[in-house]
């Protein structure tokens, strides 16, 4: 009996267990180069680190210069603005375009392959792309502008249309990427609720807004978040397409740590300044996640 | 599967320790700014055919130079011998080998020391800010310029060259990279340094500091220059090569880029002046890095380039500016333009020379002299750009 007993809490115990073993691969991967650069990132945050020299501590000095950092601040703020500017626009362009191409057009998937394409190609080399397209002397846009009789426009020389740019050209380049998680969530939505809603006479826009928005809420949630996530981390596009300027006008969060910590080599500054940073993205993230399901507890 | 598995594991071992036993290969960092790393791998090919040791040129762009050299001395990994400038120089200072009784010092100028006053680098080439030109598109609308025994001023120049302004193929009359390193000899040619003495007393909101401020903002403002490298990353040299500019700003290690580059003719002129002549004095060299496990075959290679067959050798096949006493160079097709650049060199007073080298020593400058000609190019008050770029520099120095 005793035999038994302790078989079947071995047995338990293996059952609990196995998971975790599958899981450690991935885990110690993702501790060894995500956690631990990261403990250390927050330590060399309250240091004078210059990347080669040993460190000193400093205490809270290098958080102390941040808040009277103006150009830190000015990226973080254009940076901001730009996860307020984008990722409602990337939102609604990957949402509209899957909406369209789950419907039983012909060559649906040629459409779907058009409208991927552009994630295939790499950050840097969309960045690329388009400052040939845009560059103000040389580039394809005014060719074609000048072209038709129209004034050559200062494209990339103007702080605005720059701006602009970026927002255009992030969302040509990902929004395919979200509109596949948009489609794999719209085909699961079950076909029932659109007949019931269509018995019950529900026109095809108290159908999208009261069927097919509700059901597809996972799916929100982790394009809202991960367009954000992506957003706040814009770097590889920016360094091909505008550099960050015209006039530090495409200056974001991360090129400026980057500058710091590998242009002026304040490591420990730069450290600091990618805490903060860390801080802004966790409580957008968690403000996200506590609106989006207050539905659920309320409920 | 046990034989299986002790086939494997046998193999595996095979594998580690034939890469334990594979020697370490010496490596050289360097960057082109031409076609210098042809010339310098002719030398390392011709070094392995005379002694037989292998060193491996790797090629690295210059933006990503510092901070590689910078991980790999942090990673315990240094390269036995890397191109460097003076500001690698200051940097990495205690790390880099002392070259005391490796070559003959006397031999060259443009040394750098360590806190010991040891000398820690081979001198490989002299660099002087000056002017290009695209004759042809002057020639075709009729414009004049300087030449080496015709210095003009500022106001001379832009008068001239303004007339290129809105002219058929011309993108702008001139252009000029948003750094630090050419917009200093703005200053210079005002007669005036950025510090008094060292890090203490600054000229930065002289009335000097404010004219030369504004002439560059009013070159941008006016279309004298061409703003598009505002809206990329540096690439001034590569518009001049479309030959849609009248002028260039740079320095000569520009020369063999542009000889290879462009199909149009080109040429150097004295840069002008506001109340004297200036330019700026940089130059490369070669170290030779502690704890790369090859620190003997690297000081071995050093005295081996500097000896005048390899050390004229570099200079005269790069077009490089040499800075070994009683060397002959002969500049070949490039003979007038290095004239010049010799001549700017002649010209400038030593306390311009002094001022920029103690700038390059101070890490983290270099961006914010960046920023101000940025700064200046959107516009804005100068006295008061002035003002804040020595708070910041003053910052970084405390």
């Amino acid at each position: 009996m005793q035999v038994e007993q302790e078989s079947k809490s071995l047995l338990t115990f293996k059952t609990k267990m196995v998971p975790y073993l599958f899981l450690a691969p991935n885990l110690i991967i993702f501790s060894i180069f995500i956690i631990l650069p990261a403990i250390i990132g927050i330590y060399y945050s309250f240091t004078d680190f210059d990347g080669l020299r040993s460190p000193n501590w400093v205490g809270f000095e290098n958080y102390r210069r941040l808040w009277e950092d103006d150009r830190f601040r000015a990226a973080m703020w254009n940076t901001i603005r730009l996860v307020v500017a984008t990722v409602p626009i990337v939102f609604m362009t990957s949402l509209f375009i899957a909406l369209i191409i789950i419907r039983p057009l012909k060559a649906r998937g040629f459409f779907r392959a058009s409208y991927y394409w552009p994630v295939m190609i790499s950050l840097i080399v969309v960045g690329f792309m388009w400052q040939w397209i845009l560059n103000p002397r040389f580039g394809l846009f005014n060719s074609v502008i000048t072209g038709l009789g129209f004034n050559a426009s200062s494209t990339l020389l103007d702080a605005r249309f720059a701006w602009w740019g970026v927002v255009f050209i992030f969302t040509w380049s990902r929004a395919g990427y979200y509109m596949i998680m948009f489609v794999a969530a719209l085909l699961s939505v079950p076909v029932q609720l659109y007949e019931a809603a269509q018995i019950d006479g529900a026109s095809k826009l108290q159908r999208f807004w009261y069927v097919t928005y509700p059901s597809i809420k996972p799916a929100r949630i982790m394009v809202f978040i991960l367009a954000a996530m992506e957003v706040f981390k814009i770097y590889p596009i920016i360094v091909t397409f505008t550099g960050g300027g015209p006039f530090r006008a495409t200056r974001f969060t991360v090129q400026h740590i980057y500058e710091t910590a590998f242009q002026s080599y304040e490591v420990g500054y730069a450290s600091a300044m990618s805490v903060i940073m860390l801080l802004f993205v966790t409580v957008f993230t968690g403000i996200n996640f506590f609106v989006s399901s207050r539905g659920e507890r309320d409920a | 599967m046990k034989k299986l598995l002790a086939l494997s594991l046998v193999l595996s071992l095979v594998v580690l320790l034939s890469a334990c036993g594979r020697q370490k290969e010496m490596q050289m960092l360097w960057w082109d700014d031409g076609t210098e790393g042809q010339v310098m791998q002719e030398l390392l090919d011709r070094y392995e055919a005379e002694t037989g040791v292998v060193i491996e040129l790797v090629v690295l762009p210059f933006n990503d130079y510092e901070t590689r050299l910078r991980t790999m001395i942090n990673g315990g990994e240094a390269p036995a011998l890397a191109r460097v400038t003076e500001g690698h120089l200051n940097n990495f200072k205690e790390f880099i080998l002392s070259l005391e009784d490796v070559y003959d010092q006397s031999n060259f100028t443009n040394h750098f020391y360590n806190e010991a006053g040891e000398s820690i680098s081979l001198p490989l080439d002299i660099t002087a800010n000056g002017l290009f030109i695209n004759l042809t598109l002057l020639n075709e609308h009729g414009i004049n310029y300087p030449t080496l025994g015709d210095v003009w001023t500022w106001d001379e120049f832009v008068a001239e060259f303004s007339k290129l302004k809105g002219a058929d193929g011309v993108a702008a009359p001139g252009v000029f990279d948003h750094q630090a390193h050419r917009f200093m000899p703005l200053m210079y040619q005002h007669g005036i340094t950025l510090w008094d003495t060292p890090y203490t007393s600054s000229n930065l909101t002289s009335p000097e500091a404010v004219a030369a401020l504004t002439m560059l903002q009013e070159f941008y403002a006016d279309g004298f220059i061409e703003a598009f490298p505002l809206a990329q990353s540096s690439n001034a040299a590569t518009l001049f090569r479309t030959g849609n500019y009248g002028f260039h700003m740079s320095g000569n290690w520009n020369v063999t880029g542009h000889a290879g580059e462009v199909d149009f003719e080109w040429t150097v002129v004295p840069m002008p002046y506001v109340e004297n002549r200036a330019t700026i004095l940089g130059g490369k060299s070669m170290a030779a890095f502690a704890d790369s496990g090859m620190e003997q075959e690297a000081l071995d290679f050093i005295a081996w380039l500097a000896a005048p067959a390899q050390h004229d050798y570099f200079t005269q096949e790069a077009f490089y500016l040499t800075p070994r006493f009683g060397a002959e160079v002969d500049y070949g097709e490039f003979a007038d333009e290095y004239a010049v650049f010799l001549d700017e060199i002649a010209a400038t007073d030593e306390r311009f020379v002094q001022d920029w080298l103690t700038q390059v020593m101070i890490p983290g400058m270099y961006p914010i002299i960046n920023d101000l000609v940025e700064d200046a190019a959107e516009g804005g008050d100068v006295l008061a750009l002035l003002q804040a770029l020595e708070t910041r520099l003053k910052g970084i120095m405390e």
